[in-house]
């Protein structure tokens, strides 16, 4: 394992590739502070630019983008009260007041120093689990592999923020998006729409990816006319001294340093069960500080309430990537566009990524910790040139952003078609949104349509109907059939759904006190 | 107060129909629709062909019957639609819009006009030819930046076209 870390190691030191690094690292900065578009927006942006790229740098290029939109949605978050991304939601609460104190970059100086730390311990723990992991998926079949595909289509589905029947419904819409084509056991063309020859191929998950999570939120930053107050930021951070403040964030992450490993270690944790990472991370890791620190003044300006969501949202990246690699489980939207990603380089996720492709697993962790660090101190760096960035309103941003992606969504079959399907499919989008069905679960349904055909196939080929009897099988199913029934139960419960409404409120105050 | 919480917390006040409850279930509808067309379609493939699509939609019709039906008994005990799971909406937001041209439905109806504008012109033109006119005249309309302005802006958006073409060398519609 130590020889193919530093084998790796060498492969991604390579400047070629170690530029990708850094062009994904600055991409994912510029993303991270552009309120509403997030680590999986930028996926979706970057995704059809891989095509044609080596793994290694294609990988690079996707992970150092999404490994650092946590470090920089630091700057709307503590600076406007406007989450630069759903996994900085948290931040928000104590990181506004103490900009609002005039204390902004000394929080900012608290959450990229947590960022890293979290960051970087995120891939350790990346690195150990693959050790012990390696035994256990090789012992899986296909039997098993489907029901955990499902088990992670049915998680995400049901505990994204909604109700969990739509996302079960948007599930199979996804699912049904990837059966557009041929299909992959037989010569049979499915949904061939008015013969229409573009679609012989089925759609490409960088299109789908692109218009599911790009558009809808173009359309909504344009309407809600989204902008941030420049006067009030320079007004809260005037007579501040930049230098010393950030001085003073690093100071208060290593006075607790204690906090940072156990918000690293459940952001890790919930990085890991699919459908639980994102916009909650933050909250729990939030959550358990508020509760194991005694006398803490959380939600007035405390920097500890800035330090355990920023450390834990940059972890769970890598908690996030092992049921990605391992099992081939996307855990989350970001996620499965990056598995996605994988696809269009021709990497199989799975027992290879711990075989034959070890040295790519260990680069993508390497990345994860090149990454982060660059991200960090780039962060320090240039706070606050960056910062202006998040003043730019969306109408001056969104036809640049358009003639990008347009361009982008052009590179998978280089046909009109790629523009067409990308602009249908992103206004379809935008509806889905307005009322309620959550866009992950389409997405992740979409990427799993394949290995769940495939490992469904197989199981059939191979064992017939007896593989449902599998204990394994049962075992996984139950746990489906447990995980739905409770989350539907809990949805039609007014007093949880009160909770979760409660916590949307205090965001959006924050958000509001950011905005014109 | 404190006396008040309780009461709230037990009084139950059921959610009207309004227009996000009735979109929201006729979109449900719809997609039952089409997800049920799609099964009548998939029953006609071939077996290996015809299974996959018949579990997904045969998963996404109960679903969204499910979704209707545990929608009607939110609403009944007072809980409201679900919200977006990324981002915020805008559409079903009330806001005090001067004229009509400034409500949300029809503003985001604007916007997906543009999109729909730059996949027309794609048809017919290149987007070195597309991009810096359409910039233009989304910053002068939408952004409202001054005359001047939008030429420059027109310019940094060929120039943006052709980096990516030129310098990175991608293929561009």
């Amino acid at each position: 394992m130590i020889e193919a870390a530093f084998e790796a190691l060498a492969l991604i030191i390579q400047p070629s590739r170690l530029a990708f690094v850094f062009l994904g690292t600055g991409i994912g900065m510029v993303i991270g502070t552009l309120p509403g578009l997030g680590g999986a927006v930028g996926m979706a942006i970057l995704l059809p630019f891989v095509f044609g790229m080596d793994p290694i740098s294609g990988v690079a290029l996707l992970m150092g983008m999404s490994a650092v939109t946590t470090t920089s949605d630091s700057f709307p978050s503590i600076l406007l009260g406007v989450p630069g991304t759903s996994g900085s939601q948290a931040t928000i609460m104590d990181g506004y007041p103490m900009a609002q104190k005039g204390q902004g970059s000394r929080a900012l100086g608290a959450a990229f120093t947590s960022s890293i730390i979290g960051g970087v311990f995120g891939a350790f723990l990346l690195v150990l689990s693959l050790a012990i992991a390696r035994p256990l998926i090789l012992a899986l079949g296909s039997p098993e592999l489907f029901m955990l595909s499902l088990l992670g289509l049915s998680a995400v589905a049901v505990l994204v923020r909604g109700a969990p029947t739509s996302g079960l419904l948007g599930g199979a819409m996804g699912l049904m998006l990837g059966t557009i084509g041929f299909a992959p056991a037989t010569p049979e063309i499915r949904y061939f729409i008015n013969e229409w020859t573009y679609l012989l191929d089925g759609v490409s998950v960088a299109i789908v990816a692109l218009a599911l999570f790009a558009v809808p939120e173009i359309i909504d930053l344009l309407v809600a006319r989204r902008s941030v107050t420049r006067a009030e930021y320079l007004e809260a951070t005037k007579n501040e001294n930049l230098t010393r403040g950030l001085f003073e964030g690093v100071k208060d992450t290593f006075a607790n340093l204690s906090l940072v490993f156990r918000s690293a270690s459940i952001g890790t944790g919930i990085g890991f069960a699919p459908g639980l990472g994102g916009s909650v991370v933050d909250w729990i890791t939030y959550g358990a500080a508020k509760q194991s620190i005694k006398g803490n003044t959380f939600g007035e300006g405390d920097v500890r309430g800035v330090i355990a969501p920023e450390s834990a949202n940059n972890a769970k990246e890598g908690g996030g990537l092992i049921p990605t690699l391992l099992f081939g489980i996307p855990g989350s939207a970001s996620m499965a566009i990056l598995l996605g990603g994988f696809l269009l380089l021709n990497i199989q996720p799975g027992p290879t990524m711990l075989t034959t492709n070890l040295p790519l697993t260990l680069s993508i962790v390497w990345t994860l910790v090149i990454a982060n660090i660059a991200a960090g101190l780039l962060c320090f760096a240039i706070t606050k040139p960056v910062s202006r960035i998040v003043t730019i309103p969306m109408s001056k941003l969104a036809p640049f952003l358009l003639v990008i992606m347009t361009i982008a969504v052009y590179q998978s079959s280089r046909t009109y078609g790629d523009i067409g399907v990308f602009l249908g499919i992103g206004i379809v989008a935008w509806f889905i949104k307005q009322i309620g069905i959550p866009r992950p679960p389409v997405m992740i349904g979409f990427v799993l349509s394949g290995p769940l055909e495939r490992y469904l196939h197989i199981s059939m080929s191979r064992y017939g109907w007896a593989w449902l009897t599998r204990p394994g099988v049962v075992i996984l199913g139950l746990v489906i059939v447990a995980i739905v029934l409770v989350a539907i139960k809990q949805s039609t419960t007014r007093s949880s759904t009160l909770v979760v409404l409660s916590a949307g409120e205090d965001v959006k105050a924050g958000t509001e006190g950011g905005q014109e | 107060m404190s006396g008040a919480e309780p009461a709230d917390e037990t009084e139950v006040v059921p959610i009207r129909m309004g227009s996000r409850e009735w979109t929201r279930l006729v979109v449900q509808i719809i997609i039952i629709g089409v997800l049920a067309v799609a099964l009548v379609q998939a029953l006609e493939l071939r077996e290996l062909a015809r299974y996959f699509p018949v579990f997904a939609a045969s998963l996404g019709i109960v679903a969204g019957i499910f979704g209707i039906i545990t929608d009607q008994i939110r609403y009944r005990r007072g809980i409201p639609a679900p919200q977006p799971s990324i981002g915020e909406a805008t559409l079903f937001v009330p806001v005090q819009a001067s004229r009509w041209t400034e409500a949300p439905f029809v503003r985001a109806l604007r916007y997906i006009g543009w999109l729909l504008l730059i996949g027309l012109l794609l048809s017919q033109f290149t987007i070195a030819q597309v991009a810096p006119f359409f910039v233009a005249a989304f910053m002068l309309i939408e952004a409202r930046v001054a005359w001047w302005r939008a030429p420059i802006y027109g310019g940094a958006a060929w120039l943006l076209v052709w980096f990516l073409s030129v310098q990175i060398g991608l293929p561009t519609p």
